[in-house]
């Protein structure tokens, strides 16, 4: 049987190629996006749902079907699209595959929720989408592909030298903090775990099972430290990688099937 | 308490039906949108 982690990287590579299918004008819809990918980029067919905000902002509108779309992907899967379907996390997982040792800092997790303040605040005050001009996503998917596309082109402004600089600067702490832009700055990130508590897919434990080995939250991209909280913190990108340690089979992804079957079929299991 | 447990695990679904409604609401949105992604925005990524 194949494993949790290969299936996910399985994944990961999948919605990377599926976000690229907008090569023509044709292809380019737009649907939001339920992760961080800049639709700058000369092939995305998704539209960025930060961007969007950040758009509508800066025009003094509150965008309705993108609050829409992330809170019905924020309560169907939470922030499992961090640890399964968002390019920038797996670029950061493949990142920590060269790093030995578990990163401790798991604390000042609240700074997302700054920068999404400061992401629409900034948005409203500049009526520009200036996050965007230096959002490292953007730099990795959109810029850096162009430049790739067109290396004859002249035009490339300060901003694009921005891009490049904010990149290069977050790829440092990623060495040596797992997950670094998911655990504390992306604004994605911050509306997602509003809602992880009551997505239906959950990590659940097993208690009887459990023998508080350690080796889930030594395992653990987002340093949670509690063997409770493995599946209930708001931080939980739902990865499956405390899964594939324990060796009790205590852990499992599931799908909250009990809540789905009494509140939707009117059925107790 | 209970009462509390039965909120709870009555919330998803209504935060459910509150943001399809959002969706439904706001599909006149679409057009807009689809316009930012098929116009790439190259001031965003740093072109002049």
């Amino acid at each position: 049987m194949m494993k949790l982690g290969s299936i996910r990287r399985i994944v990961q590579i999948s919605v990377l190629i599926i976000s690229n299918i907008g090569f023509t004008s044709e292809f380019k819809t737009g649907i939001i996006c339920p992760f961080l990918y800049c639709h700058g980029c000369p092939f995305a067919f998704l539209a960025c749902p930060i961007g969007v905000l950040q758009h509508f902002t800066a025009l003094r509108q509150i965008s309705i079907f993108t609050v829409g779309f992330l809170g019905v992907y924020g309560v169907v899967i939470g922030r499992a699209f961090c640890g399964w379907a968002c390019p920038f996390g797996a670029l950061q997982d493949l990142i920590s595959r060269f790093k030995r040792g578990r990163s401790k800092v798991a604390r000042y997790t609240f700074t997302k929720y700054i920068a999404l303040l400061g992401v629409v605040t900034s948005a409203w005050i500049t009526g520009d989408t200036l996050f965007c001009k230096f959002c490292p996503s953007g730099s990795l998917f959109a810029a850096i592909p162009f430049y790739l596309l067109n290396p004859t082109y002249q035009g490339f402004g300060s901003y694009f030298y921005i891009h490049i600089i904010t990149l290069t600067a977050l790829l440092i702490p990623i060495f040596f903090i797992n997950r670094f832009w998911c655990r504390y700055l992306c604004p994605l990130a911050a509306i997602y775990n509003l809602f992880n508590k009551v997505s239906l897919l959950k990590i659940k434990l097993d208690e009887k099972m459990c023998n508080r080995c350690g080796s889930c939250l030594e395992a653990c991209s987002m340093g949670i430290k509690n063997i409770r909280d493995i599946g209930n913190s708001s931080n939980c990108i739902k990865c499956g990688r405390c899964i594939e340690k324990c060796y009790k089979n205590a852990l499992s992804l599931k799908w909250n099937d009990s809540l789905i079957r009494k509140e939707i079929l009117g059925r107790s299991i | 308490m209970l009462k509390a447990k039965y909120i709870i695990r009555k919330i998803w679904i209504l935060l459910l039906a509150i943001f399809t409604i959002m969706v439904v609401l706001g599909i006149n949105e679409y057009p807009a949108i689809e316009v930012l992604v098929k116009i790439i925005c190259t001031s965003c990524i740093g072109l002049e």
